[in-house]
This record gives structure tokens, C-alpha cells and sequence, in this order.
């Protein structure tokens, strides 16, 4: 198992009375994807401040590649590239000047690959970003993050104002920094993208990390709704007591993981009239732990 | 890394410094003029009217009566001879033209380099490079210490085109050349032949300039103390701004009103003095003036001391605070 890039211990934020965040336990190794999700001031964005040493934690530590992200900030932040939610640009700068005095800042003079990035993000790196839509600003700073070749990458909500084509582009671009080993930790709103490429996802409510959930133990998993017709079954496939939330009139509510034989056998025993299975996704889990507040 | 960004600041400052400069150089020129209407034309006559009567202060006596009073104390012209060209060119570093460019060039640039990077959202883009956050004020710094004399030197080239555009500053009698009756005959009989041009050089101006930058470092330090611990551009302004005018206030009523004198030396006009520096070449100021018995310290090195600790409060809160989310 490779040394995390990432390592969040009991991490905390308050200002004042209110606290922001609550012992955050949470690493990212290398080549992983890890999707952050929670509404808005649940902690993702201050999780994320954190982590880039913009605010001192009141409590626990963050570091990245072994370095602590407060104390040690430029040696952090020279592993992360990040791309801020609230994205706000040099607007006196055309695209080119951006990417270039990004770069110089880091100590890296940008290759020929910023044009093909560029031409893959359909990006014209010569306009002035004062004549840029929010859109293409998102995607002059998205090139500038996935140019530097660090071993973490943070997104704050990367796919705001992107359109669906450039959305999918993005995503794929984030595979391929997983494939390069670069670690990926990035907020989100959306499920769909989050179950589309992260390998965990970590849920936060009101400052506290709620769930921490591998996406292969979801997408091993099916959710089966059905009406029954007749006695309910006392058993699962496994052939565990069924929990009884799972029946609720004459409403079968499932969720199961093991292999579909298994589970298609048992539905075949039971007496059903229509029969819904989907892959488990995170909806279920959002709402659970949301559910009350959204 | 503090080059990329002095360069990159640099650039940001570009137009409104071009703008500042041709402002100054303009002024200068233009003061230059009035400097020669006033020392070659205006003064002359009057001077020779009241040389007439026997009293050669009779209209500066006048003139420098009541809100007169205030103005001279406001601007700091209390020591100057409005005959003499240097002493009127001296008084253009110390017109509000000069003070209020100052007071905007310092006060906005330095509240724009921290609070205003936090209230448009770029500075999250930039410390999420791997920038210490020291060198960003310090970027800042020497930027101060290019951009500054260059502001002084603009005014200092307008005085030097302004001299060279109008030539030499000749007292003009011509105005009684007109009169006639008894007392114009009287008038007429003191008036040189061939008067010699008036001496007047601006070189003085160039160390006397240099008391205008440390002016404007002074308060450039200020206000980036200010913006180092801000959020809002418009807020550390208002509140530089406020700072400032109280001192100028201060300073004007600490002239006027003996009971206030001793609230001279805590502000910052009080060191800003040259006019001693350009014609006499005093780099002292006297703060026995103000606080009996206390040594003359020299003015320049008062502001730049401010400037300094403005800067290095802003090192210190810049590098310890949080940095909030763009307003």
C-alpha cells in the first residue's frame, strides 16, 4: 500500500462559535480519485482551505506528501495544483500569460503541451480572459491545474459552468491523472460525476465527515424494488433474515450485493408483479445522511 | 520568484502609474509657469507699490490674514518668499495637486495589494502556488521602491521642461509704464533699468522629492498594515484615507492653535518638509517646536521608519491570519 499523498488527522475549524469543520479523518493515496460531497456549508470548501494553508486549523493537522499543509505551506502547496471554487482570474492577462505566470511561479516554464491541452479543451489561449465567458475562464484555470505534473490534485467544484461535452473531457482528464498515479481529491454537488470516476467518496454534514464509502463496494451493489403479491419472503438471497424497513406495504425495498444469479434466483422464487433492480448509486446514501436537511 | 511577481505588479500598476506620472509632469510644467507670472509679474509690482509706502510686507501682510492664515499653515508655505522663484517652485511639492496624488497613488495601490487581491478572489489563485506569503508583501515592497521615484521623477522632469519652456524669470515693470501723476513718477524712479533675470533653479527640487516619496512610502506602509489584516479593498481605503486627512487636519490645526501644537509630531505631515530640504538642504525637522526640549529629527528618515513598520506589521499579520473566501 503506497504512503498516502494526503493525510487528514482530527482536522478541525471553528471561527468563533461555529464550527466549521470537526475532526476530519481522511486520506488519498496515490492514483486515487476521492469525491467530497455535502451541501453548501457542510465543510468541503473549508476541508479544502485547509488543505492549500489558507486557514490555520484550530484543531488536528493536514499534510500533504509529509508536509504539514500550515506549517510547511510552500512545501504543500508545491505537490498541489488547485483549482478554486469561486474562480477569479487575472482578467488584464490573455489565457498564454496565465498559464505562464502560473507556471513561472512554480518554477516551470510551460512546454508544447499546453497547446494540445488547450486544443483538447477547445481553449484559444490568445484571448484576453476579460473577453472569456465564465466557462472558458474555468477551463484556462482547469489546463493551468492539470499542467504541473504534482502528485495531488484539488478541484473545488471543477465542473460549475462547464457544458456537458467539456464535462465529460474533464472527468477523462482526471482518469488520466489517476492513471499517471497522481492523486485527486475534488468537491461536488453533482452524484453522476462523482460515481463516474472517484474510488471513494467522502460525505460531509455540518463540518463532520458522515460516510466514508468505497464506489466498488456501490457499484458491486443493486437496489431491487418490487411489489409483492403475496407473503412477504422472511430471508434475503444470502438467506439472512430480511431487515424488516426492506417490506413496507406490500413494497419490497432491497439492496444487495453478491453476484446477480444469486439474487435473480431468489426474486424468481418470490411472488412480484413489478420489478425494478439498479445499480446501487450514491443517491440513497446522499439523501440518507442528507436527507433531513436538503 | 519575487521578480515574477514585482514584474507581474509592475504590470498591474502600469496604466494608473503612466496616468499619475503625466498628471505630475503636467502640474510641474504648468507650476513652473505660475511660479514666473507670480515671482516676475505679479511680485514685482507689488513689492514695488509697497517698497512705495515703506512697507515691503505690506501685501503678504494682507494677503496671509484670516483664511489666508489657514491656507499658508495647511500647505506648509509658512517659511516661503513668494519673490523668490526656488521658494515658489518649492511650494508645488507641497500644493494639494501633490498631496492628493500622494495620498491616492499610496493608499490605493497598497490596498489593493492584499485586501483587494482577497476581495477579487485572485489571491487564492496565487497562494495556491507554492509561494511564501512573506514574498508577496515583499514583492510589494520593492515595488514601492521602483515605482516611487519614479512618480518624483516625473514632477522633477515637468519642472525641468516647464523652466526650459518659459526661460528665464525676468521681472516685468511694464504695468507702470501707464501710469502717470506723482506717485507713478515716485514708483517709476525705483524701477531698475534693466532688471536682472530672478536665479531660479529646480535641481533643489530632486532631494526635496525625495521627502515627497518618503511621504507616499509612509503612507503606502500604513495602509498595507491595514490591508494585510483585510478583506475589502473599499474598507482598508476608507479607513487609510481617514487616517490620513486626521493627520493632515491635525497637523493644520496644531499651526494655527498653540493648545495643539504637541499633536504635530504624531502625524505625518509634520515631517514632510521639503521645502527646507530643496532650498536650504535641512533634512531636520524640529520637534522642540512642538514638544519642548525634544532634539530635531530628520523627516525623511521618520517616514521611511513609518513606511517600514507598516510593512513589517503586514509581513507579520499576512503570514499568520487566515485567508478568508473571496467577498
Amino acid at each position: 500500500m503506497p504512503q498516502p499523498v494526503l493525510v487528514s488527522e482530527n482536522l478541525s475549524k471553528t471561527y468563533g462559535d461555529i464550527r466549521a469543520l470537526t475532526g476530519l479523518n481522511l486520506t488519498v493515496a496515490p492514483g486515487e480519485i476521492v469525491g467530497l460531497l455535502g451541501p453548501n456549508g457542510s465543510g468541503k470548501s473549508t476541508a479544502l482551505r485547509l488543505m492549500l494553508g489558507f486557514l490555520r486549523p484550530s484543531g488536528g493537522r493536514v499534510s500533504i506528501a509529509g508536509f504539514d499543509c500550515w506549517s510547511q505551506s510552500v512545501e504543500a502547496r508545491r505537490r498541489v495544483a488547485y483549482l478554486p471554487g469561486e474562480l477569479r482570474l487575472y482578467d488584464t492577462m490573455t489565457g498564454r500569460q496565465l498559464v505562464t505566470f502560473l507556471g513561472k511561479l512554480r518554477g516551470e516554464s510551460p512546454g508544447p503541451e499546453v497547446d494540445t491541452l488547450a486544443k483538447k479543451l477547445d481553449i484559444d489561449l490568445d484571448r484576453s480572459l476579460t473577453h472569456m465567458s465564465s466557462g472558458m475562464k474555468r477551463k484556462v484555470a482547469l489546463l493551468a491545474v492539470l499542467l504541473p505534473k504534482v502528485p495531488l490534485i484539488i478541484l473545488d467544484e471543477p465542473t460549475n459552468t462547464l457544458d456537458p461535452t467539456m464535462r465529460d473531457e474533464l472527468l477523462d482528464q482526471l482518469r488520466q491523472a489517476k492513471a499517471r498515479g497522481q492523486a485527486v481529491l475534488f468537491s461536488s454537488h453533482v452524484l453522476q460525476e462523482v460515481e463516474a470516476v472517484c474510488d471513494r467518496v467522502a460525505i460531509l454534514r455540518r463540518g463532520e465527515l458522515v460516510q466514508l464509502q468505497p464506489m466498488n463496494e456501490l457499484r458491486e451493489g443493486r437496489t431491487v424494488q418490487a411489489r409483492l403479491i403475496g407473503p412477504a419472503p422472511a430471508t434475503d438471497p444470502e438467506g439472512k433474515p430480511l431487515p424488516p424497513e426492506s417490506i413496507s406495504n406490500g413494497q419490497l425495498n432491497l439492496t444487495f450485493r453478491g453476484p446477480l444469479p444469486k439474487l435473480l434466483d431468489w426474486l424468481a422464487h418470490q411472488p412480484l408483479v413489478d420489478l425494478k433492480i439498479e445499480p446501487q448509486g450514491l443517491g440513497p446514501i446522499y439523501r440518507r445522511v442528507h436527507g433531513t436537511e436538503s | 520568484m519575487i521578480l515574477i511577481l514585482v514584474d507581474k505588479f509592475l504590470r498591474d500598476v502600469r496604466p494608473a502609474l503612466l496616468v499619475v506620472c503625466i498628471i505630475l509632469f503636467v502640474f510641474a510644467a504648468f507650476w513652473v509657469k505660475i511660479a514666473q507670472r507670480v515671482t516676475s509679474e505679479i511680485a514685482p509690482v507689488f513689492n514695488t507699490v509697497a517698497g512705495a509706502f515703506g512697507d515691503k510686507k505690506l501685501f503678504e501682510d494682507v494677503l496671509f490674514k484670516g483664511p489666508g492664515k489657514v491656507s499658508q499653515a495647511a500647505l506648509g508655505w509658512g517659511d516661503l518668499n513668494f519673490e523668490r522663484p526656488n521658494d515658489f517652485l518649492a511650494m508645488g511639492m507641497l500644493h494639494p495637486v501633490v498631496l492628493v496624488l500622494g495620498l491616492i497613488w499610496g493608499v490605493g495601490r497598497a490596498a489593493g495589494a492584499v485586501a483587494g487581491e482577497i476581495d477579487r478572489g485572485t489571491m487564492e489563485l496565487l497562494l495556491s502556488q507554492p509561494i511564501p506569503r512573506n514574498r508577496l508583501i515583499l514583492a510589494h515592497f520593492f515595488v514601492d521602491l521602483i515605482v516611487l521615484p519614479i512618480i518624483c521623477l516625473s514632477f522633477f522632469a515637468g519642472t525641468q521642461f516647464g523652466l526650459a519652456l518659459v526661460g528665464p524669470f525676468v521681472p516685468d515693470y511694464t504695468a507702470f509704464q501707464t501710469l502717470d501723476g506723482p506717485f507713478a513718477q515716485r514708483v517709476r524712479g525705483m524701477i531698475p533699468a534693466n532688471p536682472d533675470p530672478l536665479p531660479v533653479s529646480g535641481l533643489g527640487e530632486l532631494p526635496g522629492l525625495g521627502n515627497t516619496a518618503a511621504l507616499i512610502f509612509a503612507i503606502s506602509g500604513l495602509t498595507i498594515a491595514l490591508s494585510a489584516a483585510g478583506r475589502s479593498r473599499w474598507k482598508v481605503t476608507g479607513y487609510a484615507v481617514l487616517t490620513v486627512v486626521v493627520m493632515f487636519v491635525a497637523n493644520t490645526i496644531g499651526q494655527l492653535w498653540e493648545p495643539v501644537r504637541y499633536l504635530r509630531p504624531l502625524t505625518l505631515f509634520f515631517y514632510y518638509q521639503p521645502q527646507r530640504v530643496m532650498l536650504d538642504g535641512n533634512w531636520l525637522v524640529n520637534v522642540g517646536a512642538a514638544w519642548p526640549g525634544a532634539p530635531a529629527v530628520p523627516g525623511c528618515g521618520v517616514l521611511v521608519a513609518v513606511g517600514l513598520t507598516g510593512y513589517s506589521l503586514a509581513l507579520r499579520t499576512f503570514t499568520r491570519r487566515d485567508l478568508p473566501a473571496p467577498l
